[in-house]
């Protein structure tokens, strides 16, 4: 019945036809939903739902009129058509209301007068820049008789940088910003920085096309740039999950999907999520194309637990670092290549000393053994296990540091030699801190003979590293499938180099494998030997460049040193032999390597001719005084960057691997249930894709910005057009799709969203078109006779009016007093809280404060108050913020007794009405009637009447006979903030009046744009 | 035409409607034609109208579907996720296993944590606490919970219970909100939006918090009201002198100081109407009113000063202590009275990987005789008969050590294949045992209660169908339990 032949043609079996266009009577659907019969009534009562009256007569009607199909409406391409003729020309002031007047008169509706010139110009501010007038800007307006008053008005606001808070702060719900990552641990994360950027774009006006192709693929366009890449944290400000014990890939395949959720709320207005389990029920998106949308962003090089630490920044990130630094690191990056030309000549010398080793064994011999003692700090052989108790043993080193090694629980065995350590399910062995200390900057070999008993898919052999979700920061080597993985990382699989072996260690035998790293952060510095000859290496990760040295913070543990065996109470050895362990601070040569393993051999290979290139390589790396200088200074160089590199700020970007990651369609949504492999898609019935576009996400942008795309530019105007109104020209500005509503104005819609689309994607020039409006500029009085034929103001025969978000709310109050900070951008404010609501939900040592800020950081604007997403800000909360959790593009209004202790006990708002009374009685002096005209006039933005001037006067002769009696009560009010009043204020009267002003701040027009 | 008028107009007979109904529609697609807006009252699909109106007031659903045994829920949230094998579901069986491989034919395809991967040997463990029967229904009980043990009389006893998350938040988050990612509406936040509210001078959806040792954080998400209006969020009822977050009346400010300015408040805002006609200001007023009356009536009742001593000597001494895990019992109890639809609690700190012999009896003392206090205290008060305690966490544990069993230690992994949950009061059957699992306690067994079918049995009994107490959003018709869940008819009195 969904497809149009279907629905025609008879049933099997009965002969009926499920519908006859233009015959109801005969159309089974028809007497199916009349039918009272339960044996055939649609829908069978058994689902528990009905057809209302209206709905049965659609359906019946739309048989009579020839049951045409047609794809929904949002999938078709907007078009402008010829603007309306209407009656109230002068009333028109643009296209916009051409539209609303057409429909108004064919209701027989007349607009509302336009709105008091005071009003307006709150109403303008509120809606484009989030604050309001100040008392000049009210005056200046009110007096600019001018014809372009208005206009001057809207142009100084769309220029004000409080335009780019404004728009980012409906962003972050977009966004799903949040400072902290969710889940059990919530782990904080600063993304401040694409929050910034998000004010910059909206002030800079960037076309919506370029806004969202960075934020889609800003890492993919030609020539990206630091911003274009930090766009796409757009993409990774979903949830993640660090909670221990998850399955990794689960969390992966989720965040994929809620990227892929993101962009289609946000971008397309529908709701692909539906379909991640089973074809979506009610809109055209099957789950194939739920996986096709998802495949695109499928590919992040990423696991699926987010790591945390000091300086942890799970990758792919983006270096943070301003002019200065990146010249500070230009800079030390030419000297370091420097230095390493130098060493690259400096190894071409062969002097003639060095040929002649190698025709006197002995002597090379005695060079060799002199050489393998420098920089050994560790030789450990466990043949001597001294017994502590039940459990423990010490063995000591034969070199370096003198601290001993401690073994629990092994198992003893025959080793190389003698003894050796055998692992069971709680062997430990741990030698003493600070042995194998080495930065990515730091030369260093580690060698130790392994017994495989089996093959392990995955076992640890040696690490000097933290746990997984700690970035496996430090090295390590563990055997896959046997072969051996070697991993420096600071982040991984990110900020790492992993290389691995292309066979496998033989099971059921010694083999001393070695692996040397020269210190200079590339995979190609790494050798692997086993059993001192060297071994081919595949590199699978070469990217590291920060710090790797472990520090301890309250949010990292388990770094035990240099271990071996088990990675974490993971991946352990099981049953394997360990012996023989060495451990050098500077890279080995070839030809040590080989000698250690087996001096015979390396001597016979030297003294024939053929092998010199490995006598000057040792001589090179292990002798030559030259060489040791240069690589001094290179040391030194790369130190030094490190040091400038490690407060560099990081953030979460997208990037893909090099090669896509593959996609299947998920059979019930499960990350472990893959069935049909797709490719990047986008879901047909919206648009086709256009070949010869990149099967990336930059593909994808293109597609979403290409001029036939139905839904891009209408979904983003309706949700300008719901700023302004408070409500969407299609109410459901989540949801274009068949369950969403109906477009109230279609025509209207369709002109704004082509208009949107011919001007570049010029967002601005929309607002203006909306604000400009005669329909934007009406009295939002209501009418009576109005309420009741549209009291949800849908055909808009009067002005908008909204309750201010949560943000308004606070920000208008800092606003009005003084208080607020205009500083803009940077990282999240931790302004009043009540106490104690993030220590009642954990009881993790490492738990995260609440630090109320001193100064300037409880003034910021709302939108840079700190979300944490397990405990987000309460009174932001009770005024209907929207949810972090997801990307959200539209909230809800409700009024609640909650909203009201807001308003008037938070000492944000306290403090807020008395510096506002201090302020306003030290400007108007002591007439009363004044301070009152002017308190009202900032917390409303008018004058009151004069029947609310009487109000106000009694409410104040209240308030100060009280204070008056009751001194200290002003002053203990006085002291609710943590900014006072002056010594030379009186107390009392400042409290009198902050009182009164806290009233009507609490009235419906303190918090409502009207 | 309004809507009246409508319904007039098609209240005729079957031929006639056909020949009536001309309405002004172009031909669109009819897929829009059929559009739903997102009021329920346009749903093309709507909800049968509720039957009966014994729910509170401004409920959503104007009712109840059918009468309602409970009129409200105090849930003994223990979060962590409790081993069901120390504390209800006695295995005898166990003994003889104890320190055995578990056989794979036991663990079949059930999946297990990330946590115990390595582990290269599983080992079953019985509980290292004893068990006895108690009460005229012989049910067994562990040693940890004497106090319980003696109200077991009272409890349906549900053995069978299993989830399908394994990790703590998803896991929290499906038993509050019947959906793995948070972000969806918690069980007092539907209740709240379809039966309305028994008491306006108090939230109706209460939410207290208590930590044991060790705890597992918890996220505000779990009493969030999703995609439901946001007077529908739980409210955290906090030790300390601030109960309600900003109920207290800033320093220096009286109550008849506050009562004085709601009445200018008041005037000022009836002097706005005049100007706007704007409904919503009257609703304001109102608003007002109810947070002048919440300023009185929720320090009254949270204020236990008065509650005698013998009060105290059954929830424990640690009920004279605010904040803890027994003076949130003693609250929920006077919240109770005062017809609070839904009072969760929440106690953190039953995630014993390790150490669990301890760590499960020191649980058990922050929480056995207050849960217990509270039941009787219900009871002698007529309470229980009307009210539902639900006590239980998100999933069980393993049957198997995690970590190294010793005689005297061992740990359990999280388990979602099974989990014990008790319910007792309104409406179920007091005594009883519901559902079974194995020999192990690893695989239900019999009569196993998913968890959609508990929140669908919780719904029935404060007369909801579960089914037709849906919200749309974003296009889709959103449901507690999802589009599971059946009610668990047997264990219902």
């Amino acid at each position: 019945m969904d497809i149009e032949e279907n629905a025609y043609e008879a049933i099997k079996g009965s002969g009926k036809h499920p519908i006859v266009p233009g015959k109801p009577e005969k159309s089974e659907i028809v007497t199916r939903i009349l039918s009272d019969d339960s044996e055939i009534k649609m829908p069978p009562p058994e689902f528990k739902v009905e057809l209302t009256k209206k709905e049965i007569a659609v359906l019946t009607k739309w048989v009579e009129q020839g049951a045409e199909y047609k794809p929904h409406w949002s999938f078709i391409k907007p078009k402008k058509v010829e603007l309306p003729e209407i009656a109230s020309k002068d009333w028109a002031k643009n296209e916009v209301d051409r539209f609303i007047a057409a429909k108004l008169e064919f209701n027989k509706l007349s607009p509302s007068k336009r709105a008091s010139k005071e009003n307006l110009i709150r109403r303008l501010n509120f809606d484009l820049i989030g604050l309001p007038p100040t008392l000049q800007q009210i005056s200046d307006f009110v007096s600019d008789t001018s014809e372009d008053a208005y206009e001057k008005v809207v142009n100084r606001l769309l220029a004000s940088p409080a335009y780019g808070e404004r728009m980012a702060t409906e962003w972050m719900d977009v966004a799903r910003y949040a400072d902290s990552d969710g889940y059990l641990d919530d782990k904080h994360r600063d993304f401040s920085p694409y929050r910034d950027w998000v004010i910059t774009a909206f002030n800079e006006n960037m076309p919506y096309d370029q806004f969202t192709t960075w934020q889609l693929a800003g890492d993919l366009i030609k020539k990206p740039t630091q911003e274009s890449i930090l766009a796409t944290a757009f993409n990774r400000l979903h949830k993640k999950n660090s909670e221990a014990g998850i399955v990794y890939e689960e969390y992966r395949v989720e965040y994929v999907a809620d990227r892929a959720l993101s962009v289609g709320k946000a971008f397309l207005g529908l709701s692909v999520e539906c379909a991640r389990c089973h074809d979506h029920k009610y809109d055209p998106i099957s789950q194939k194309d739920h996986y096709e949308l998802f495949a695109f962003f499928n590919s992040t090089n990423e696991i699926g637990t987010p790591v945390y630490g000091p300086g942890q920044v799970p990758g792919p990130s983006l270096l943070l670092t301003n002019d200065e630094q990146d010249k500070v690191l230009e800079y030390i990056d030419a000297n370091i290549d420097t230095a390493k030309k130098e060493l690259v000549s400096v190894r071409t010398k062969k002097p003639e000393e060095v040929a002649q080793l190698a025709a006197n064994t002995q002597k090379l011999e005695s060079v060799l053994q002199k050489a393998l003692k420098k920089g050994l700090v560790a030789d450990l052989d466990f043949n001597h296990l001294s017994k502590k108790d039940e459990k423990t043993y010490h063995t000591s080193t034969n070199a370096g540091n003198p601290s001993l090694t401690v073994v629990r629980e092994p198992e003893i065995g025959q080793g190389l030699n003698s003894k050796a350590i055998f692992v069971n399910d709680y062997t430990t062995v741990t030698l003493p801190k600070k042995v194998g200390w080495f930065d990515q900057s730091d030369p260093f070999t580690v060698s130790l003979a392994v017994y495989p008993e089996i093959v392990y898919e995955e076992a640890s052999l040696f690490t000097h590293c933290e746990e997984t979700r700690q970035g496996l920061k430090g090295y390590s080597m563990h055997l896959e499938n046997n072969q051996l993985k070697f991993i420096i990382a600071r982040s991984w699989p990110s900020n790492a180099i992993q290389v691995k072996t292309k066979n496998p260690i033989p099971v059921k035998e010694w083999s001393t494998i070695t692996v040397s790293y020269d210190g200079l952060a590339k995979a190609k510095g790494v050798k692997m030997y086993l059993n001192g000859k060297e071994i081919p290496l595949a590199i699978e990760i070469d990217n590291l460049y920060k710090s790797i040295l472990f520090k301890k913070n309250a949010h990292n543990y388990a770094f035990d040193g240099f271990t071996l065996g088990v990675r974490d109470k993971f991946m352990l050895f099981k049953d394997g032999g360990l012996d023989k362990l060495t451990i050098y601070e500077r890279e080995l040569s070839a030809l040590e390597v080989l000698y250690k393993q087996s001096p015979k051999e390396a001597l016979e290979l030297v003294t024939a001719s053929a092998k010199q290139e490995l006598l000057y390589d040792f001589y090179h790396t292990s002798i030559d005084s030259q060489v040791e200088k240069t690589r001094k200074k290179l040391h030194e160089l790369r130190q030094e960057r490190l040091a400038e590199l490690e407060p560099i700020k990081e953030i979460m970007v997208l990037g893909d691997l090099p090669e896509p990651r593959p996609t299947f369609v998920l059979d019930r949504g499960m990350y472990d249930a893959p069935t049909d492999g797709v490719r990047p898609d986008i879901p047909e019935a919206v648009m086709p894709w256009k070949e010869g576009l990149p099967r990336n996400r930059l593909g994808l942008t293109k597609w979403l910005f290409d001029t036939e795309n139905p839904l891009t530019s209408r979904v983003f105007v309706n949700r300008l057009w719901q700023m302004h109104f408070g409500r969407g020209l299609v109410e459901t500005s989540d949801d274009f799709g068949n369950q969403g509503s109906l477009p109230s104005h279609p025509e209207l819609l369709d002109w704004l969203a082509v208009e949107f689309m011919e001007s570049d994607w010029d967002i601005k020039k929309i607002h203006k078109l909306i604000v400009m409006s005669s329909t934007y500029q009406q009295s939002s009085e209501v009418k009576p006779e109005l309420l009741e034929i549209d009291s949800d103001n849908i055909l808009l025969a009067r002005g908008p009016s909204m309750r201010m978000t949560a943000e308004m709310v606070r920000d208008n109050a800092l606003a009005i007093s003084g208080l607020l900070s205009s500083k803009i951008g940077g990282p999240s404010a931790y302004p009043y809280q009540p106490e104690g609501l993030w220590d009642e939900i954990s009881n993790k040592s490492w738990r995260y404060k609440y630090k109320q800020e001193p100064g300037e950081g409880l003034y910021r604007r709302s939108l840079y108050t700190i979300w944490k997403r397990t405990s987000a800000p309460p009174s932001m909360q009770i005024f209907d913020v929207g949810d972090r959790s997801v990307c959200t593009v539209k909230r809800r209004q409700t009024s609640t007794p909650l909203q009201a202790l807001v308003l008037l006990n938070d000492p944000q708002f306290i403090e807020a009405s008395y510096i506002l009374a201090e302020n306003i009685i030290e400007e108007t002096g002591a007439d009363s009637e004044e301070q009152l005209k002017k308190a009202f006039q900032f917390s409303t933005g008018r004058l009151p009447k004069d029947k609310e001037l009487t109000v106000l006067k009694k409410f104040l002769a209240d308030e100060l006979a009280r204070f008056m009696e009751r001194k200290k009560d002003a002053i203990a009010y006085l002291d609710m903030g943590e900014t006072k009043i002056k010594h030379t204020s009186d107390p009392i009267k400042v409290a009198s009046l902050a009182t009164v002003i806290n009233g009507i701040m609490n009235t419906s027009e303190g918090y409502t744009i009207r | 035409m309004n809507k009246f008028q409508e319904q007039k107009k098609f209240e005729d007979t079957r031929r006639g409607f056909l020949k009536k109904a001309s309405l002004g529609f172009g031909s669109i697609a009819l897929s829009s034609l059929l559009g739903p807006t997102t009021t329920m009252a346009n749903d093309l699909l709507l909800p049968k109208k509720p039957t009966l109106n014994t729910g509170g007031m401004g409920g959503a659903l104007n009712g109840t579907h059918f009468p309602a045994k409970a009129k409200r829920v105090i849930y003994l949230f223990q979060s962590g996720g409790p081993s069901q094998i120390e504390t209800f579901d006695y295995k005898p069986t166990l003994e003889k296993w104890h320190g055995q491989e578990i056989p794979d034919s036991v663990r079949g395809t059930q999946r297990n944590s990330g946590m115990v991967t390595s582990q290269s040997t599983f080992p079953l463990v019985q509980s290292i606490y004893d068990f006895k029967q108690y009460g005229q229904s012989g049910t067994y009980v562990s040693e940890i919970f004497p106090y319980t043990a003696k109200v077991v009389d009272e409890l349906c006893i549900i053995k069978s219970m299993y989830t399908e998350a394994i990790n703590h938040e998803p896991a929290v988050m499906f038993v509050q909100t019947g959906s793995q990612l948070s972000g969806r509406p918690s069980i007092g936040s539907w209740l709240s939006y379809g039966l309305g509210t028994d008491n306006k001078d108090l939230p109706n959806f209460v939410v207290m918090l208590s930590k044991g040792g060790g705890a597992q954080p918890l996220s505000s998400a779990a009493w969030g009201n999703g995609f439901l209006p946001s007077h529908h969020q739980g409210v955290q009822f906090r030790s300390g002198k601030d109960p309600v977050l900003y109920l207290n009346n800033p320093h220096g400010v009286e109550d008849y100081d506050r009562r004085r300015a709601l009445d200018y408040i008041a005037d000022l805002n009836n002097q706005q109407y005049d100007i706007w006609k704007d409904p919503e200001i009257q609703s304001k007023i109102n608003q007002y009113e109810m947070a002048y009356r919440m300023q009185s009536s929720v320090p009254d009742a949270v204020d236990t000063s008065n509650e005698p001593d013998h009060i105290y000597d059954l929830y424990g001494e640690d009920a004279k202590t605010p904040g803890t895990y027994a003076a949130n019992c003693l609250q929920a109890r006077r919240l109770a009275e005062k017809d609070v639809k839904f009072i969760q609690l929440y106690h953190m700190g039953w995630d014993q990987h390790g150490g669990l012999p301890r760590g499960i009896k020191r649980q058990a003392l922050s929480t056995d005789q207050a849960t217990a206090g509270l039941i009787t205290d219900l009871k002698q008060r007529g309470l229980l008969e009307d009210t539902l305690v639900v006590w239980g966490g998100e999933f069980g544990r393993t049957s198997f050590s995690q970590g190294r069993l010793t005689a005297d230690n061992y740990g359990r992994d999280h388990h979602p294949g099974c989990f014990t949950m008790w319910m007792a009061g309104a409406g179920v059957k007091g005594g009883m045992v519901y559902g079974e699992t194995d020999d192990f306690s690893y695989n239900v067994a019999r009569n196993g209660v998913h968890v959609h079918d508990f929140q669908a049995t919780l719904m029935h009994l404060l007369g909801i169908d579960h089914e037709r107490l849906t919200f749309k959003h974003q296009g889709r018709r959103y449901r507690l339990s999802d589009v599971h869940g059946h009610v668990v008819k047997d264990i219902l009195a």
